[in-house]
Parts: structure tokens; C-alpha cells; sequence
């Protein structure tokens, strides 16, 4: 595993005696995309302002490659940027004049200030939006823009709130292009949304947030398997002749349950997570004779997962 | 969608020298170009067009009389009108200011950026003082013409183009301000504001040859009145940049050294002589002093790495100096101390006070220093943490104050009882107060309100003491890292 970009340890942050951000803890890898998940006030927002620098934790620390963000706040912000949920449009302002005022801002000059324009605007598709004025653009195109200008000081980190939410389908489609090109650019990205499968195709690894804690931290792909804390599985298995055979043999089985009948075999429960155990019985079943023709192992529905793990105790996150 | 380059034209604004400051060149670029300036300047030159073609075409043949009749008719239309322009609709567009970043939380992506808050609040201010000026250009056509009807006095003209921009520079600086306070706040503030300096300055401009208001004893002596405009204008910028400045940011130094300059010509004043206007100047200082303190003691921040580090990169001077400028009330409550201190000081040796009044300062110096630290030790003592700090000590001195106003108010009043009036003189802030109003007390309520007004002091002081840890820790963790 490479060397976490971003170390979060047992930050905690609470407003008027509410904890909105209870002793989380958990580590970013370089170049990695999380999904930060959580419904409405489970924290996320409370955590992404403080690793923005933008709100001091009441404890705990972050560090940002290394750097105290609470010490040396000048220097974290150097290396970050931040894409808030939403943002109201400057007046009478172009698009142009919106990103060259931030390019000035972040100290560019001259000939370097041109390119880094021409750089960004070119990424995020914005050149034939160039004079138009912010107050007349849609929500993915402002989501672009919001994009090229925090890309102007060319960050190591990206912090992203609710990006996608109210994009229409294919704003959502073109958001989540560039934030794959991003990755592969090697920066470290943190997206939040309350929505799962918005950035089950994004991120690498899901950070869930349940009333200001973490309650599970994993790659995505395995929470799709449920390896991460189930101790179950479900099979769709498609046998050739009568579906009774199988049934039968579920049925006498230990550990088995048919959870659905289907007309050409059944949708069933296997109360193992270990892929070894399930390779044998399924090589058991094919030597008792049932003729299986077809099987695969379901995924499971990120939402469900999460669902469920709201209802287990929450844990210290994984890393 | 393609992530290449598809722009053929070159993604920049060529309209500013990428030199100018960012922020002065956004504000110039939406200033120039809202309806309020747009519309500012036509009308300007509509009405101008009017009342210098009515004041041209009634010149030929007219008396001399009719002619300065004219003439004074014309004046006022263009000293008006600018001054309305200037000294009220500039700074009525600086008053949302800055609540249009706050509330927008556009403030969140300034402040990421390499822009400090100081370098965003002048910005803003410097591009309403620059349309002001764009402005005042724009005028000089109306100005030749009034020349050419006659009764005007270039001097005397451009002393008040002056003053009239320095009154927007100074309003426009108040109007920020108050664009950064909570609304509740601000109402006050801009009430205060508008019936001291505003009013003055817009009487100034209109035809007052003297400089009125609160700075008005300065009238005699412009260097006095430059001094103390520049040392307001610093004042209500900085009030402005601590509102939307991050936690990183310690405008605490700045706020508290700007309490101390106005003491500066006091004793100058008095070498030559100026008594009178000394008392003023010392007036002045000590209000600003007051409301510094105040504002700081308001303040529940604790001190960060960041803003330590700045003091002990300086060395011994800088650890020395650094836990009066600190963020935080209990910093704040110490420069309140030696900020008294040096007002008595002046008081003392500065000779513009008898011995008598040297008496009644000192007591009135403890009871304001006893005064101000009251509410912070009440908050110490009983707000939970993560309350509203700055709430707190704002109402528990607005309720003292009104604690002085009613009971003066009804001081003669039949159901008012005896013992009440010394209760309130006895009272923290309300005593300080109600000394103006119903005097010197007798000497049972002054010796009560030495020891309330030092208890006061003490228990604040005593509250202190994780503050200081908290400090003392910061600096080992310095001296560790270094």
C-alpha cells in the first residue's frame, strides 16, 4: 500500500454541544479517490472544512503530507483546494474574468498566469463558455468552472462537496470523466455525497460517516463483494432440468437457504463469506449431481451495505 | 467530453495589468459595471446638463447679481449632487460588501487563496474610493463651466474635492465594517456613523468652509485632522478584516496597536500650548482605546502554533511582546491593563488635567478597566464551551448600559428607590455611565466600586490561567520543533 497523502486522527469538532464530527480517524492514500458517504448531517461537510482549513477541530489532528493543517494552516492551503457544494455566481462577471480574478489571486503573473488559463479552461471544457456571463450558466457547467479554478494552483489535494449533486445525467457522466483523469494525474481526491452510486464509479475506496463517525472505511470493490463484514453471500444458480433437484439439495444442505425460486433455478443464501468454503460446496453440489449450468456470485447493493452497517456498532476505520 | 485543450483563443482578460492587485481588479470590473454606478454617473450628468445650460443661457445680459445668483444656484447642484454621490450612495454600496461574500461563502474560496484578509477588505475598499475618484473626474467639464460663470474659487474647490473624498474614503471604510457585522450589530453601528462623521462631512462638503464633527477640534490644525482620519480609516478597515479573517489570521496586534497612536499627539499638544484641543485629542484616544478593549475582551479565540510562531521568530523582543497581542480575551484583558496604563500616565505627567481631575480619572480609568473585564470573567465563570463568547459579552454589556440608562432616566422618579441608584452606581459598566449622569458619589459607592471594579480584574485575571497554559505549551512545542 503506498504512503497515506492525508492522516486524520481522532478529529472531533462539535457546534453548541451537538459532536458534529466525533473522534474519526482514518488515512488517504496518494493519488487515491475516496467517497466520503454519510446522509445529510452525518458530518461530512464539518470534516472536509476542516481538512480545507476552513473550521479549526475542537481536537485531534490532521496532517496533510506530512504538515499539521491546524499549525500551518498557509502551507496546507498551498497544496489543497477545495470545491464547495455550491456557490453563488459573482455579478456582472464573465467566465474569463471569474477564473483570471482567482488565477491573480493564487499569484500567478504574466505569461504564467496565461498558461495555467489556458491550461485549466482547456480541461475543463470551459473555452466556449469564455465570455459568458456566471449568473447564465447551468449547474454542470458551473460545476466546471468550480472545477477549473480550483485546479489553478494546480493542488495536490482535492477536496470535492457534493459534487454531482443536481447534475443532470450527462453533466454527472462528464464530471465523473474528469475526475478519473485527475486520478490518473496522481492527485489524491476526497468526494462527498450522500448519493452511493454516484461514486461507487469514481472512488477507489468508500469512507462512511454516520452521525459524526466513521463507520466503515474500505476499497469499493470489496464492499460490492460485502467481504468486508459480511459473513454471507448470495448466488444466482441456473441449473438445467427440473429447479427441485436443486432445491432439494439446498434445502438438506447446512448453511444454505433458497431465498427465491426462479423458473430455470434459484436465488440463494450461503451463510459464508469465505470463498473457499463456498468453492466447496458448490463443488460438492456438482458432484451430488445437480446439474448446474450456470452461476454467479450477486453484488450487492452499496446501499444495502450501508444500510446495514448503520445498524452494527460502529467501528474504528480499517486503516 | 474532451480534456484536451479546445480553446483556440487564449483563456485571459487583457482589460487590467496582471500587476494590479486581484482583488481592486474584480471590484473594478463589477463596480464599473453595476446599474448603481452606471446609473450614478448618468444621472450625474443628467442633471449637471440641466442646471449648467440653464446657467449659461441666462448669463448674457443678466445683472451681476442674477449672474452670482446663477452661479450659487449651479454650485449647489454640483456640490450636492457630488456630495450625495461621495458621502452616501458609495458608501451605502460598501455596506454589502462584504455580507454578499459571507453569505455567499465566496469568502471560503478568497481566503484559500494566496489573498490575505487584509489584502481582500482593502481591495474592495480601494476600488469604491477609486470609482469615487472616476467620479470626481468625470466632473471637471461642469467644473470649467462653472468657472466660466463666474464665483469660483479653484483653491476653495479643491479643498472640498478633497474633503469629499476623504469622507467617502473614511465612510466607505465604516460601511465595510459594518457590512462584516452580524446584522443586529450593524444597525447601531451604521445609526452612529451616519449622525457623527457622515452628517458632518456632508455638511462639511455643502458649503461649511470648517471641518464638522467629531473630529472638529482637529479643524485648526490639518495635520491633526489627516493624522486622526488615517488612524479611524485603519481602525475601521482592520474592524472590517478581523470579521472575515480565518482563525490563522491574528489581526489582534494590528487592532491593539492601532488603539495607541492617538495617544501620541497629546503630549504635543501640550508642549505648544493647545490645551484645549489636547483634551480632545486624549478624548478621542481613550474612546478608541475603549472600544478596541472591548472588542478584543469579546473575542473567546485561543491562540494557535501559527500565531505564536510569528512572535518567537522574532526572539526574546517578540516572546516578550507576544502574549499582549495574542488572539484571545485573556491577551486582550492584559493590553487593556497597560492600555490604562498608559492613559493614566499621560493624565499624570501629560498636563492636561488638574490634580483634581487627575483623581477622578484614575477612578474612572479603574472603573472602565474594571468595567470591561467584568462580562469576560462572568463568561469564563459561566458559559459552557462552544457557546456564543462574543454573544455573551455583547449582551451582558449592553444589559449594564441599560441598567445606567434607565435608572438615570428615572432617577427623580417617585418609585424609583434610593438604594437602587447606588446598587446601579456600584454596578460594573453602569457605574462608569452613571458617573456622567448623576456625578461623583459619595464615598461609601467609590470605595465599593474600587473593590467591585478590582475584584472584577482579578477574577478575570485569575480566569485566565488555561489561556497562559495553553500559550506556554505552545511555545514548548516550539522550542521542541526548533
Amino acid at each position: 500500500m503506498s504512503t497515506p497523502f492525508v492522516e486524520v486522527k481522532d478529529l472531533r469538532r462539535s457546534f453548541d454541544g451537538v459532536h458534529a464530527v466525533d473522534g474519526i480517524s482514518f488515512n488517504l492514500e496518494a493519488g487515491h479517490v475516496t467517497g466520503l458517504i454519510g446522509a445529510n448531517g452525518a458530518g461530512k461537510t464539518t470534516t472536509m472544512r476542516m481538512l480545507a482549513t476552513l473550521d479549526l477541530p475542537n481536537s485531534g489532528t490532521i496532517r496533510l503530507g506530512g504538515l499539521d493543517v491546524v499549525e500551518h494552516p498557509n502551507a496546507a492551503r498551498r497544496r489543497l483546494g477545495w470545491m464547495p457544494d455550491h456557490f453563488t455566481p459573482y455579478k456582472s462577471t464573465s467566465v474569463v474574468q471569474y477564473l483570471d480574478f482567482f488565477a491573480r489571486a493564487q499569484g500567478l503573473k504574466g505569461a504564467a498566469l496565461r498558461q495555467r488559463l489556458d491550461e485549466t479552461s482547456g480541461f475543463a471544457n470551459l473555452g466556449p463558455l469564455r465570455n459568458r456571463p456566471m449568473d447564465k450558466l447551468s449547474k454542470g457547467e458551473m460545476q466546471r468552472l468550480s472545477l477549473a479554478r480550483t485546479l489553478l494552483s494546480d493542488p495536490e489535494f482535492l477536496i470535492m462537496d457534493e459534487p454531482v449533486a443536481g447534475l443532470d445525467p450527462k453533466a454527472r457522466l462528464e464530471f465523473k470523466h474528469l475526475v478519473r483523469i485527475l486520478s490518473e494525474r496522481g492527485k489524491t481526491i476526497l468526494i462527498s455525497s450522500h448519493i452511493l452510486s454516484e461514486l461507487a464509479e469514481m472512488c477507489d475506496t468508500l469512507l462512511f460517516m454516520h452521525r459524526g463517525r466513521v463507520v466503515h472505511h474500505g476499497e469499493t470493490h470489496t464492499l460490492r463483494k460485502a467481504d468486508a463484514h459480511a459473513n454471507r453471500c448470495v448466488l444466482i444458480i441456473v441449473v438445467a432440468g427440473p429447479v427441485d433437484v436443486l432445491i432439494k439439495w439446498i434445502k438438506e444442505r447446512k448453511g444454505w437457504d433458497v431465498i427465491a425460486e426462479l423458473h430455470d433455478g434459484v436465488r440463494a443464501e450461503f451463510t459464508s463469506g469465505d470463498p473457499d468454503a463456498l468453492r466447496a460446496e458448490l463443488q460438492q453440489m456438482l458432484g451430488d449431481g445437480v446439474r448446474v449450468v450456470e452461476y454467479h456470485r450477486e453484488e450487492r447493493r452499496l446501499e444495502e451495505t450501508f444500510v446495514e452497517m448503520l445498524r452494527e456498532p460502529a467501528e474504528p476505520a480499517r486503516h | 467530453m474532451s480534456a484536451t485543450k479546445t480553446a483556440h483563443q487564449s483563456f485571459s482578460c487583457e482589460d487590467f495589468p496582471t500587476w494590479l492587485p486581484s482583488v481592486l481588479v474584480k471590484e473594478l470590473r463589477q463596480g464599473l459595471h453595476t446599474g448603481g454606478f452606471v446609473g450614478m454617473i448618468l444621472l450625474f450628468h443628467a442633471v449637471m446638463v440641466v442646471a449648467m445650460t440653464t446657467t449659461v443661457a441666462s448669463l448674457p445680459g443678466a445683472s451681476p447679481a442674477a449672474r452670482a445668483a446663477a452661479a450659487a444656484t449651479s454650485n449647489s447642484f454640483f456640490w450636492t449632487l457630488l456630495a450625495v454621490m461621495l458621502l452616501i450612495v458609495l458608501p451605502v454600496r460598501a455596506l454589502f460588501g462584504l455580507r454578499a461574500e459571507v453569505d455567499s461563502r465566496t469568502i471560503d474560496l478568497l481566503v484559500l487563496t494566496h489573498l490575505t484578509s487584509w489584502r481582500i477588505v482593502l481591495g474592495k475598499w480601494a476600488s469604491l474610493v477609486a470609482q469615487g475618484f472616476l467620479l470626481l473626474v468625470a466632473m471637471l467639464p461642469y467644473g470649467l463651466v462653472r468657472y466660466f460663470a463666474g464665483s469660483v474659487d479653484l483653491a476653495q474647490d479643491a479643498i472640498r474635492c478633497l474633503t469629499l473624498l476623504s469622507g467617502c474614503a473614511l465612510l466607505t471604510a465604516a460601511a465595510l465594517l459594518c457590512s462584516g457585522l452580524p446584522r443586529v450589530a450593524s444597525i447601531p453601528v451604521i445609526v452612529l456613523i451616519a449622525f457623527g462623521q457622515g452628517i458632518s462631512s456632508f455638511r462639511s462638503a455643502a458649503g461649511a468652509t470648517a471641518y464638522a464633527g467629531p473630529l472638529s477640534f482637529a479643524s485648526d490644525s490639518p495635520a491633526l485632522a489627516i493624522f486622526d482620519g488615517v488612524l479611524l480609516l485603519l481602525f475601521f478597515l482592520v474592524i472590517a478584516v478581523r470579521r472575515i479573517a480565518p482563525p490563522a489570521e491574528n489581526y489582534g496586534m494590528l487592532t491593539r496597536l492601532l488603539a495607541l497612536p492617538a495617544f501620541l499627539p497629546v503630549p504635543i499638544l501640550t508642549h505648544y500650548g493647545q490645551v484645549e484641543t489636547a483634551r480632545y485629542q486624549f478624548g478621542l484616544a481613550v474612546f478608541i482605546l475603549v472600544i478596541v478593549c472591548a472588542i478584543e475582551l469579546a473575542s473567546v479565540r485561543l491562540p494557535m502554533a501559527v500565531h505564536w510562531r510569528s512572535f518567537s521568530a522574532k526572539g526574546l523582543l517578540g516572546r516578550l511582546t507576544g502574549p499582549l497581542f495574542l488572539p484571545g480575551w485573556p491577551s486582550a484583558l492584559l493590553f487593556a491593563v497597560i492600555g490604562s496604563a498608559v492613559a493614566l500616565a499621560l493624565v499624570w505627567w501629560g498636563g492636561i488635567y488638574s490634580a483634581e481631575e487627575r483623581g477622578a480619572f484614575a477612578r474612572l480609568a479603574v472603573l472602565a478597566a474594571g468595567g470591561l473585564a467584568f462580562p469576560a470573567g462572568l463568561r469564563a465563570a459561566v458559559l459552557r464551551p462552544g457557546g456564543n463568547g462574543a454573544a455573551f459579552y455583547g449582551f451582558a454589556v449592553a444589559a449594564l448600559c441599560l441598567v445606567a440608562v434607565v435608572t438615570s432616566v428615572f432617577s427623580n422618579a417617585p418609585l424609583m428607590p434610593r438604594w437602587w441608584l447606588d446598587v446601579a452606581s456600584m454596578l460594573p459598566i453602569s457605574g462608569f455611565w452613571m458617573e456622567f449622569t448623576r456625578g461623583t458619589p459619595g464615598a461609601a459607592v467609590q470605595s465599593a466600586q474600587w473593590v467591585i471594579s478590582i475584584a472584577s480584574l482579578l477574577v478575570a485575571f485569575w480566569r485566565t490561567r488555561p489561556y497562559w497554559g495553553e500559550v506556554a505549551a505552545l511555545s514548548a512545542r516550539g522550542r521542541g520543533a526548533a
